[in-house]
C-alpha cells in the first residue's frame, strides 16, 4: 500500500472512527483502525464488535492495499502535524511509514485479513431522512434510555420505520419519550425470509450506537442519510461515512399502555420560565436525594414549585401557569423533567393530568406537521 | 488444531462432534481436565467448528470440523472473531467487569451469521460476583448463543454454575498412548519417543509440540535453569535474561521453521511475529514453573507439572514469599498482553524479568 492524503482529512476521519474504537477490549485488533488504499480513497474503519463506523477520505492511491494501525498512536501523531500532505505506505511485515514533510514515523501495524468484516446489512427497511431530524428525534428519547444492565431491552431506543414516519421510543420505566417525525418513502425489502419477521414493529438500537450516530449528525438542513434496519443490524449510511450497529436482542415493552389517553386537568407554562424555575429549585437538592420536586397550582392562576431537602433548605418558585381542569397538586422527579424541557424548542409545554398518583404527560405546545409528534410520560412521585 | 486431532480425548470429541452433527447444541458446557491436556484446545476447535460458514461435515464418518479457510476461520485462528470470544483471566481473576461486558455481548443480535461462542478459559478464577452475572446467561441464553466454560479446577466453582453446564471430561491420555502417538505420526526418532512421553504427564498437546521441535526440550531446559537462578540473581541479572529469553525464542524459531509446513497450509508469519509466537510459548512454560511454586507452598507433597526439576522447584519455593510468585504470574501474564499488542520485544522481556527477581 502506498497512499497520499491530507493530514486534517486523515486526521479527522481517525478521530471519528477512532471513537468507536475499544479502549478497553483485550483483543488487540480492536483498538486499531482499518486503512484501505482503492480507487481514489481511502477507507477508515473501526469497530468494537458492537458498533463499527467506516468513513473514506480522498487520498491519492498509487499501490492498493490495506493494514490495520493503533488508532490512539496514529491519531497522537497526526493531531501535531502540521497540515500537509502525508504519505503512507506499508511492508510485509505490517509496518506503516508515515511522512510528513521532515517527520517521519514507522509503527507496527497488524494484517488487515485479521480485522473483523462489519456485517452486510441486506433486505429489511430503509428510509430516508434529513439528518437535522434523527439528531432530534434522538436527542428527544435517548436521555430516556435506561442504563441498569441487568435490563437489557431497555438499554436501548425502540425505533419504527412505518409509513411515511420514523419513531424512536426510550424508557427506564420511571419515564417514557416517544418521538416520531414525518418520513416518506419508506422502502420494505420484502424477503420472505424469517430472518426479516418481526422488523415492522420495530428494532432495539442500543444507545451506544445512537450516541455515536449523534455526534456526526449535523443539525444543517439539506443533509440526508438512509437508516436501514434488519433483524440484527442497523445500519445508517451518509456522505462519506456509514455507521452499522448490533442490536438488542428481545421484545420492547408495549409502550402504549403506558400512556394516559385521557386527562382531566391541563396545564400550559412556558418552557423556558419552568425551566429556570426548576434548576434553581433543583440546586437545594443533593445529587443522591429523590430529587422531589412538587408542583401545585394556586388560585391566582400561578403554579407554585417547592423542593426541600432537610439538611439543606427549602426552595420555593412561581410561575404563570394557565389551567383547564380543578386544582393540581403533583410530584415529579425534578431531572427527568429538566432531561425533558431542556431539549425541547417549542416556546411552550403542556402537562397534561388525572391524579396525583396518575403518570402525567408532556408535550411541547406547537403546530404539528403530519407524522410528527413527541411526547414524555412521567411516573409521579409520593407528596410526603 | 482440529477435534479429530485431539489425541486422548477421542470420546470428548466424538461427543461434541456428535452434538455438532445432531444440531443439538447445549447452552453451555463445562470443560473439565488438567492443565495443559489439551481442553482449551479443545473448547477452540469446538468454537471454530460452531461458526465456521462451510464446515466439513460428514454424518458416517461422525465427522464436523471447522473448513479452516473460510473467512470467518480466518478471523478465528486470528482470535478476532466477533462470534468466537474468548475471556480469560484479567491478572489474576475474571472480573465483574468482564462479565458484564460478555453479557451486554449476549444480549446483542449476531454481528453475522447465527450461532455465536464464548469461551471461558480458567473459569475458577471468576469471582464470586462474576459467575453469578451469569448466571441467567448460562441459563437461558438467546438462541445460537453457547458458553463454554475451561477449567482444571470444576470443585472452586459455584455450585450453580456446575449444574447449568453439560460437562465434558478430559483426561489425561496414558503415557504408553502418547508414546503410541508419537510413534505413529513419526515425528520423533525413536528412543526420544518415550522420554517425552514420560515428561508429558499424559498432556498431548505438550508432548507433541516437544517432539516436533526438539529444541523444546533443551529450551525448556535452559528456562528452567534460568528461573532456578533467580532466587539469588541481582539486578543486573535481569538484562541477561532477558537476552537469554530472546535467545531460547529465536531457536525454537528456527527449529520451527527447519519442518515448516508440517501444521497448517498457512502462509509463513514474518519473522517478528515468530519470535512473539515463541516468546509467548516460553512464558507459557515459566507460567508452569511458577504455578508449580505456588502449588509448593500450599501444599508440599502435591504433584507438580515440572516433577523431573523438583528439588530445584522446592529450593526456589523457599526462597520466594508467596506475594511474589502472585506477582511474577501476574507479570508474565501481563508481558504476554503487550507481546501480542506488537510492543517492543526486548524491551517488554527485560521489564518482565526485572519483575520476576526477588531482590529490587
Amino acid at each position: 500500500m502506498k497512499v497520499y492524503c491530507r493530514r486534517k482529512d486523515l486526521y479527522e476521519g481517525v478521530q471519528t472512527v477512532g471513537r468507536v474504537v475499544s479502549g478497553r477490549s483485550t483483543l488487540p485488533i480492536l483498538s486499531h483502525v482499518l486503512l484501505q488504499a482503492a480507487e481514489g480513497h481511502l477507507r477508515l474503519v473501526a469497530t468494537d464488535f458492537e458498533v463499527g463506523m467506516d468513513i473514506a477520505i480522498p487520498a491519492t492511491v498509487d499501490v492498493e492495499g490495506a493494514v490495520t494501525v493503533p488508532a490512539r498512536i496514529v491519531g497522537d501523531i497526526l493531531g501535531s502535524l502540521p497540515d500537509s500532505e502525508v504519505a503512507l505506505s506499508v511492508d510485509e511485515n505490517n509496518v506503516v511509514e508515515l511522512q510528513c514533510l521532515r517527520s517521519e514515523y514507522t509503527i507496527r501495524g497488524l494484517p488487515a485479513q485479521e480485522f473483523p468484516k462489519l456485517p452486510e446489512v441486506q433486505g429489511g427497511r430503509s428510509v430516508e431522512i434529513e439528518q437535522a431530524l434523527l439528531r432530534q428525534l434522538i436527542n428527544e428519547t435517548s436521555f430516556a434510555v435506561s442504563t441498569d444492565e441487568t435490563r437489557a431491552l431497555l438499554t436501548g431506543a425502540l425505533t419504527v420505520l412505518g409509513d411515511g414516519f420514523i419513531k424512536m421510543v426510550a424508557t427506564d420505566t420511571h419515564r417514557l419519550a416517544v418521538s416520531s417525525m414525518p418520513a416518506p418513502g419508506l422502502q420494505v425489502v420484502a424477503e420472505a425470509d424469517e430472518a426479516e419477521a418481526g422488523v415492522d414493529s420495530g428494532v432495539i438500537i442500543p444507545a451506544r450506537a445512537l450516541r455515536e450516530l449523534a455526534r456526526v449528525l449535523t443539525a444543517e438542513a439539506g443533509e440526508k442519510l438512509q437508516i436501514h434496519i434488519t433483524r440484527n443490524q442497523v445500519l445508517f449510511r451518509m456522505e462519506g461515512m456509514s455507521l452499522v450497529s448490533r442490536l438488542i436482542d428481545g421484545q420492547f415493552p408495549n409502550f402504549e399502555r403506558v400512556i394516559p389517553k385521557e386527562y382531566q386537568k391541563r396545564l400550559v407554562m412556558n418552557t423556558q420560565e419552568l425551566l429556570a424555575a426548576l434548576r434553581r429549585a433543583s440546586s437545594i437538592l443533593p445529587r443522591d436525594s429523590a430529587n422531589r420536586v412538587v408542583l401545585r397550582t394556586t388560585e391566582e392562576g400561578l403554579l407554585d414549585i417547592t423542593a426541600e431537602a432537610g439538611e439543606v433548605g427549602r426552595a420555593h418558585e412561581q410561575i404563570e401557569v394557565t389551567r383547564e381542569g380543578e386544582a393540581v397538586e403533583i410530584a415529579f422527579n425534578v431531572r427527568y423533567m429538566m432531561d425533558m424541557l431542556s431539549i425541547t424548542e417549542a416556546e411552550s409545554v403542556v402537562i397534561e393530568l388525572t391524579g396525583a398518583l396518575n403518570p402525567g404527560v408532556v408535550k411541547p405546545v406547537s403546530e404539528e406537521a403530519e407524522g410528527r409528534s413527541y411526547l414524555y410520560v412521567l411516573m409521579p412521585m409520593a407528596i410526603q | 488444531m482440529r477435534l479429530r486431532e485431539l489425541v486422548g480425548h477421542e470420546r470428548p470429541a466424538a461427543l461434541l462432534q456428535g452434538s455438532l452433527l445432531s444440531g443439538r447444541i447445549a447452552n453451555a458446557y463445562l470443560f473439565v481436565g488438567e492443565e495443559g491436556i489439551g481442553k482449551a484446545a479443545a473448547a477452540l476447535a469446538f468454537g471454530r467448528a460452531l461458526v465456521c460458514e462451510t464446515p466439513e461435515v460428514r454424518p458416517e464418518a461422525g465427522v464436523y470440523e471447522a473448513c479452516g479457510t473460510c473467512p470467518t476461520c480466518v478471523l478465528t485462528a486470528a482470535g478476532n472473531h466477533p462470534h468466537l470470544r474468548t475471556i480469560a483471566p484479567d491478572g489474576e481473576r475474571i472480573k465483574i467487569d468482564q462479565m458484564r461486558e460478555l453479557r451486554h455481548d449476549v444480549s446483542l443480535t449476531a454481528f453475522g451469521g447465527t450461532r455465536r461462542v464464548y469461551l471461558v478459559r480458567n473459569a475458577e478464577a471468576m469471582t464470586e460476583e462474576s459467575a453469578n452475572c451469569i448466571l441467567k446467561t448460562l441459563e437461558e441464553p438467546p438462541p445460537g448463543v453457547t458458553l463454554v466454560l475451561v477449567t482444571e479446577s470444576p470443585s472452586q466453582l459455584l455450585p450453580t454454575i456446575l449444574s447449568r453446564c453439560q460437562l465434558v471430561r478430559f483426561r489425561p491420555a496414558s503415557v504408553a498412548a502418547v508414546e503410541a502417538y508419537l510413534r505413529e505420526r513419526q515425528v520423533v526418532p525413536e528412543p526420544h519417543a518415550h522420554f517425552i512421553a514420560s515428561l508429558s504427564g499424559g498432556r498431548t498437546g505438550w508432548a507433541l509440540r516437544a517432539a516436533r521441535h526438539p529444541a523444546i526440550l533443551e529450551v525448556r531446559e535452559r528456562l528452567l535453569a534460568l528461573l532456578a537462578h533467580l532466587p539469588e540473581a541481582d539486578p543486573v541479572f535481569a538484562f541477561r535474561a532477558a537476552e537469554e529469553l530472546r535467545a531460547l525464542a529465536r531457536d525454537l524459531t528456527a527449529d520451527a521453521e527447519a519442518e515448516a509446513g508440517a501444521e497448517e497450509a498457512s502462509a509463513p508469519a514474518p519473522e517478528d511475529r515468530q519470535i512473539r509466537a515463541a516468546a509467548e510459548a516460553l512464558l507459557d512454560m515459566a507460567r508452569t514453573w511458577f504455578r508449580d511454586l505456588l502449588v509448593l507452598k500450599l501444599a508440599k507433597e502435591a504433584p507438580v507439572v515440572n516433577g523431573d526439576h523438583r528439588a530445584g522447584l522446592e529450593t526456589a519455593a523457599a526462597r520466594y514469599p508467596l506475594a511474589r510468585i502472585h506477582q511474577a504470574l501476574e507479570a508474565l501474564s501481563q508481558t504476554r498482553h503487550y507481546l501480542a499488542r506488537n510492543a517492543n520485544v526486548a524491551l517488554t522481556l527485560e521489564v518482565m524479568m526485572a519483575r520476576l527477581l526477588i531482590s529490587d
